[in-house]
């Protein structure tokens, strides 16, 4: 674009503000009045109106479900991955760890065999363990 | 993210917009038409783009603003957007020939208007004043009113062109616009 066009560009810029002003303070029926005589039925240019509206609503909500994909594909992506353990080697490094405990931590759990715990309990003692500070929460081995 | 209770919601946007009135869809329509006159734009596309924009979130609508007004700045601010780009748009033009010594790839070709272009520029201009001056051959308010828009002038200084009490300036101004909309409908250039 040239100076000169930016310049044409800017006074006739000028005379649309005032003709929108213009259309904005008109009455309802001056409005009216004036499209039915040069276009006819408003109702007509409304419905058409309202059609294009639709369409831009379509593409916002494309716009947003495309939005929304993206983050879940990415929460997906940074979600950690849960670690697969076998239980008969959480209930081995159980009974190790008991084996060893501090004779006040032993005193309490010894009441219960082991061998009587349902996984489920197995899997929360450790992890009842590792919050008392018995076993170190980076002690994953179990050889 | 706690949703910001002063602008209106995509929902409160769609529900509005579906409600309005002739007259408004009207007003939007011949807004979106004035724009895209300056701007060598769609009228349609460009109030879809308003649409959008409202819908989208990234234009924001304030719960005390007139929706139709809202709108209508949306696609002002829209046409400037486009209006901008283009004149910052920098043509790349290569300089190099095959075979030739790379010594730059590329140039920036110079955008100023040559004194060619410039004249014609000059001239199209002259051409859409010229054309909307002859439009009130006989009213020389109505010419006054033109010129002095054309020229720069707004507010009080315009009316003040005119030598019209503000009944008089406002008819004038209405009638200005109707003369142009009966001459140009659908925003066809002079």
């Amino acid at each position: 674009m040239t100076d000169t066009d930016k310049k044409a560009r800017e006074s006739l810029g000028g005379l649309v503000d005032v003709l929108v002003e213009d259309v904005l303070a008109a009455s309802d029926e001056e409005i009216l009045a004036e499209f039915a005589e040069a276009h006819g039925d408003p109702a007509k240019n409304s419905a058409e109106m309202r059609a294009l509206f639709e369409k831009s609503v379509l593409k916002a909500n494309k716009g947003r479900l495309r939005v929304a994909k993206g983050g879940l594909a990415a929460s997906r992506a940074s979600a950690p991955t849960p670690k697969v353990v076998s239980l008969s080697d959480v209930r081995k490094r159980l009974r190790r760890v008991l084996a060893s405990c501090p004779p006040d931590v032993k005193v309490t759990i010894a009441a219960r065999n082991e061998n009587e715990l349902s996984d489920a309990d197995v899997l929360g003692m450790l992890q009842d363990l590792k919050e008392l500070g018995v076993v170190e929460p980076d002690d994953e081995s179990d050889g | 993210m706690k949703a910001d209770v002063s602008v209106r919601s995509p929902d409160e946007i769609a529900a509005l917009v579906r409600a309005l009135t002739d007259a408004q869809w009207i007003r939007l329509r011949k807004a979106s038409a004035y724009f895209a006159w300056v701007y060598n734009l769609g009228g349609d596309d460009l109030l879809q783009e308003a649409f959008y924009r409202a819908l989208a979130g990234s234009r924001k609508c304030p719960k005390d603003v007139d929706l139709v007004r809202f709108l209508v700045e949306a696609m002002r601010s829209i046409a400037n957007g486009e209006a901008d780009k283009l004149e910052n748009k920098v043509d790349v033009i290569p300089l190099v020939q095959p075979g030739a010594l790379v010594e730059g790839a590329v140039d920036l070709q110079d955008s100023r208007e040559s004194q060619e272009e410039g004249m014609m520029a000059v001239e199209s201009d002259e051409a859409i004043r010229q054309a909307l001056l002859g439009l009130f051959p006989n009213d020389r308010h109505a010419r006054d009113l033109v010129d002095g828009i054309l020229t720069g002038y707004e507010g009080e200084d315009l009316r003040a062109l005119t030598d019209l009490d503000q009944k008089g300036y406002a008819s004038k101004r209405r009638f200005v616009r109707r003369t142009i909309d009966k001459q140009y409908p659908q925003g066809r250039k002079p």
